[in-house]
């Protein structure tokens, strides 16, 4: 685990070298995705000058549901970029095969291999959202209450990762999986907002059960906003305790990701079959 | 040390056809031959040789190294390196062994060679008395010391090749695969990567196994030859003994000066397996069986008939020796 922040350090010591070096290009990277969040952000805005509230959700309320997926989709962003890079080239001009003569696991490897800082913009955006958000709707964590924000967060880090090794796998098929893997990835827009405003049936499911962004944002917030007959509207099912949404949300976590590295696995196979 | 058994590896090749209709048509046909990159492989390489893997483009040769790798799993049969399956083990396999693609660096596109160096330690697990002691070997042989601290990405492809071959060599691998690794090069940088490899089979007893279209680079570094075609082997044996078999032939030729007439095949009485003389215009050409004559008798022979300006003695280069292989099938 050391070895591995040692190598880190290596690679983002560099990258922050390059940033240097390249000062222009970041700043105008930084600045674009800040415009981006910011038109979204004014999109909500704009919308609850016209409404109160949105299926049932305050304008504060929805704040901090936008805050919080934000804080995540940055963090994965910062360190778990480099999957993007190994789907579109990796496999297509074979140098996937120089991660397979190195002793270390694979993937471990690719993450080491780049550092993002255009998603600090992100985290920083959505920080200061979700505070602000956080403070007006009046929400105390406590300490169970961290605890169980922090378990959240790991378990949506989960669902990201997840859902990007598996549709980088795709690669060792299809050769290159970086156009399937955006369009999969850019579905999590849909968690900005509460789900409850998703009156579509497979839209509500698909984001659940199939690409369960809801499981990264949703899910977690309105665990601390509402109590346990939201469950029932959304799932469709009763529980007596709210905190059946915590085993819930781990319990899809630690699915998706085991059935990501299956299909991983699987893939890497491929490639030592085919090469390519 | 690297055994080789049966080892064959083949490949689904889909049926194409030409042409945009040509390629909505290959979409929907699932029609396909079967390609046999290798092709029930057999040798055996102990510790401390180095071995030419040679072979026509296409022939087979990298899939081989990919499978004694561990990036590749055969179709067939098995090899084994220092004892472990590569495709199994991958992981204890890739600390035992280095390897060198001459067309693809390994290094970090955007990290100083230095920087390299320090992560691959980390990838390693290389003891920082052992890194720090290797290090400066490897920078002495390979003069690494002008760009240690440029990126990459700056380096010419001889400065890429040589801080790729010290990348490889850092762990103190036991085998060392290069695949190609003076392709491109100039006559220096070759001569330089040729003599560190030498050196390094020969202090370290380094297993080095190379492909390469440089003959040269087999005649300098090689103790052993493995020639491979269509997948097969076609030939395996010592540099020396392939020289010794093929190198039978000499050829002497003569320029005349001009104005004397040559009565053809007048010259040595001897059944024409053993000796042949070309006569073309101003020029006499022998060629002979080495064993069989001495060159003094030959040049003295024509010397004595003939009034000559120049002559000039050929033997037979490895470069024919092996196209000779190439061309046998």
């Amino acid at each position: 685990m050391l070895k591995f922040f040692r190598m880190y350090s290596a690679f983002i010591k560099q990258q922050i070298k390059t940033l240097i070096e390249y000062k222009v290009d970041f700043l105008l990277g930084f600045i674009a995705l800040g415009v981006s969040q910011i038109s979204t952000f004014l999109i909500i805005l704009a919308v609850f000058t016209q409404i109160k509230s949105i299926a049932t959700y305050s304008f504060d309320e929805v704040l901090l549901f936008f805050g919080y997926s934000q804080i995540i989709r940055g963090i994965d962003h910062i360190y778990n970029d480099n999957i993007w890079v190994t789907a579109w080239n990796k496999v297509r001009d074979g140098s996937f095969s120089n991660y397979l003569i190195r002793p270390i696991n694979v993937i471990t490897h690719i993450i080491m291999e780049r550092f993002q800082f255009d998603g600090f913009g992100e985290v920083v955006i959505g920080l200061i959202i979700f505070f602000y958000a956080k403070a007006k709707v009046g929400l105390v964590l406590g300490f169970s209450g961290s605890v169980t924000l922090v378990f959240f967060i790991l378990c949506g880090l989960a669902i990201y990762f997840a859902i990007k090794l598996a549709t980088c796998a795709v690669s060792f098929w299809t050769v290159s999986s970086g156009e399937f893997m955006s369009v999969i990835y850019e579905v999590n827009t849909f968690t900005k907002f509460p789900l409850d405003i998703y009156k579509n049936f497979f839209l509500k499911n698909l984001l659940i059960y199939l690409l369960p962004f809801a499981i990264v944002s949703y899910f977690p917030i309105a665990y601390f906003l509402r109590d346990s007959s939201f469950l029932k509207s959304v799932l469709g099912f009763d529980y007596h305790y709210k905190e059946f949404m915590i085993v819930f949300i781990g319990v899809v976590s630690a699915l998706f990701l085991s059935f990501s590295f299956m299909i991983w696995n699987i893939g890497v196979k491929r490639y030592n079959a085919t090469g390519s | 040390m690297i055994e080789v058994s049966g080892l064959s590896k083949e490949f689904k090749i889909y049926k194409k056809y030409e042409g945009f209709k040509g390629a909505v048509k290959s979409l929907f046909s699932s029609e396909y031959s079967v390609k046999k990159a290798v092709d029930d492989m057999n040798f055996h390489i102990d510790e401390g040789e180095s071995v030419g893997y040679i072979g026509v483009n296409g022939a087979g040769k990298s899939t081989t190294i990919k499978m004694m790798t561990g990036i590749l799993t055969p179709s067939h049969g098995y090899c084994k390196v220092n004892g472990l399956v590569p495709y199994e083990n991958r992981k204890v396999n890739a600390k035992n062994i280095g390897v060198v693609f001459g067309q693809r660096t390994q290094l970090w596109w955007d990290l100083p060679v230095s920087e390299s160096m320090n992560i691959l330690r980390d990838i390693y697990d290389i003891p920082h008395a052992q890194f720090k002691s290797k290090l400066g070997y490897l920078k002495e042989l390979l003069g690494l010391g002008e760009f240690y601290l440029t990126p990459v990405r700056n380096l010419s492809l001889g400065q890429k090749m040589r801080a790729d071959f010290a990348a490889s060599l850092l762990h103190e691998p036991k085998v060392l695969f290069l695949d190609e690794p003076t392709i491109g090069l100039d006559l220096l940088v070759k001569d330089n990567i040729r003599s560190a490899i030498r050196h390094v089979n020969e202090t370290m007893k380094t297993t080095v196994i190379l492909t390469t279209h440089d003959l040269a680079d087999i005649e300098e570094i090689c103790s052993k030859i493995i020639v491979i075609d269509d997948g097969k082997k076609v030939y395996e044996g010592s540099v020396a003994d392939l020289k010794k078999q093929y190198n039978k032939y000499k050829l002497v030729k003569f320029e005349l000066k001009p104005g004397q007439t040559v009565s053809n095949n007048s010259l040595f009485n001897a059944s024409s397996d053993d000796i042949q003389t070309i006569v073309e215009n101003d020029y006499i050409t022998v060629q002979f069986l080495r064993d069989k004559f001495e060159i003094a008798d030959i040049v003295s022979t024509v010397l004595s008939k003939f009034q000559i300006r120049d002559i000039t003695i050929e033997e037979q280069g490895m470069e024919d020796i092996v196209k000779a292989i190439y061309q046998r099938k």
